[in-house]
């Protein structure tokens, strides 16, 4: 009989991974959809972006803006940027900073209206 | 004539809106054109239009030219054609175009710069008296305005450009406000621009739509260059 249980434990295992797997990929796809879902949410503020040796300016014209909203989070090369004006709408940016900007730093201002958002770093050579 | 047509900043697009939304100028005319106009109809109090139309102000005597989307490049020398063929019909003193120029430091500037570019030397002489807006002595323009330059001095029909310091892809209520001022001015006809600016917030929010149209349409006027530059 043991080649009979190791032929059991075999298809258990079996049904068990294959199990595993598709749990992964129902949360991979439920995530995906929520998160696509949030996205529709959101709006792209319009935005200008001047570059400088040192430093990229990018300003963000988002009328109406709840200052307390703003949020920045600054991941690798990428600078995310979401807020909510007073009339509920939700927006969401993300941008790409220059591949030789070594340690940046963001600074958040708001001057006339426009949210400025001045990313500096020291340039790699 | 004036004309205010989608470009850099929308600085000519919020200048003319304004002069509608004011009621100096009513409506009397839409341009139509299966060829050179994109499939739009702007509506407007529930009923849909071109979005290319024609203004008029009986006080101010002015005529408007305002566009109500952005305007395709391959139109844009057609679009100069109808203005020259319609300032010589209407024969007008003068077509004056507003644009913008975008600067790097323009959130850092507290009044933009305003500039003429005019199509003759009798215009730029006449122009250089005024005291209200310098010469854009030398560099380029590109965009809905170039053309019109080239097709009124054709026909020897006065056009300047007042060429306003602005954001490139962000609307600048600010920037069109400094524009009518002057065009006030020149003009001789008062537009109190005060409410402009207290509207700017509100014109940037209701405007954005345009802007994102514009941006998508700007490069293939200059192959990412900007509208005006030195």
């Amino acid at each position: 009989m043991p080649a009979y249980k190791d032929l059991e434990d075999m298809v258990r295992k079996a049904i068990e991974a294959e199990m595993k797997r598709m749990e992964e990929i129902i949360e991979f796809v439920s995530r995906e959809v929520k998160e696509s879902m949030e996205n529709q949410s959101y709006i792209e503020p319009l935005y200008t972006e001047i570059r400088r040796e040192n430093r990229v300016v990018y300003v963000l014209d988002v009328p109406y803006l709840r200052d307390e909203t703003i949020y920045i989070k600054l991941e690798k090369n990428t600078l995310n940027f979401s807020c909510t004006d007073n009339r509920g709408t939700k927006y969401r940016l993300s941008l790409r900073i220059p591949n030789d900007m070594s340690q940046p730093e963001v600074k958040v201002s708001r001057v006339k209206g426009r949210v400025c958002l001045i990313v500096e770093g020291k340039a790699s050579k | 004539m004036i004309v205010g047509i989608p470009d850099a900043g929308l600085v000519g697009e919020i200048a003319t809106e304004y002069l509608i939304s004011k009621g100096i100028v009513d409506e009397f005319g839409q341009i139509y054109s299966r060829k050179h106009l994109p499939t739009i109809m702007h509506v407007d109090d529930g009923v849909a239009k071109s979005p290319l139309r024609l203004y008029y102000g009986k006080e101010s005597n002015l005529v408007v030219l305002h566009a109500w989307t952005a305007i395709p490049v391959n139109s844009a020398y057609p679009l100069a054609k109808f203005i020259s063929d319609y300032a010589t019909k209407l024969e007008v003193s003068a077509v004056i175009s507003i644009t913008g120029m975008p600067i790097p430091n323009r959130l850092e500037i507290e009044k933009p710069n305003a500039y003429w570019i005019a199509n003759s030397k009798e215009l730029a002489q006449e122009l250089s008296k005024l005291d209200i807006m310098q010469k854009f002595s030398q560099g380029y323009i590109s965009g809905p305005y170039a053309p019109i330059l080239f097709e009124t001095a054709r026909r020897k029909i006065n056009n300047f450009a007042v060429v306003v310091e602005s954001f490139l892809d962000i609307p600048d209520p600010e920037a069109s406000a400094v524009a009518l001022d002057i065009v006030s001015k020149y003009t001789g006809f008062t537009v109190d621009v005060s409410l402009l600016l207290q509207e700017a917030e509100e014109i940037r929010a209701r405007i954005k739509g345009l802007m994102e149209q514009t941006k998508r349409e700007l490069p293939t006027y200059a192959s990412g260059k900007p509208m005006t530059y030195a």
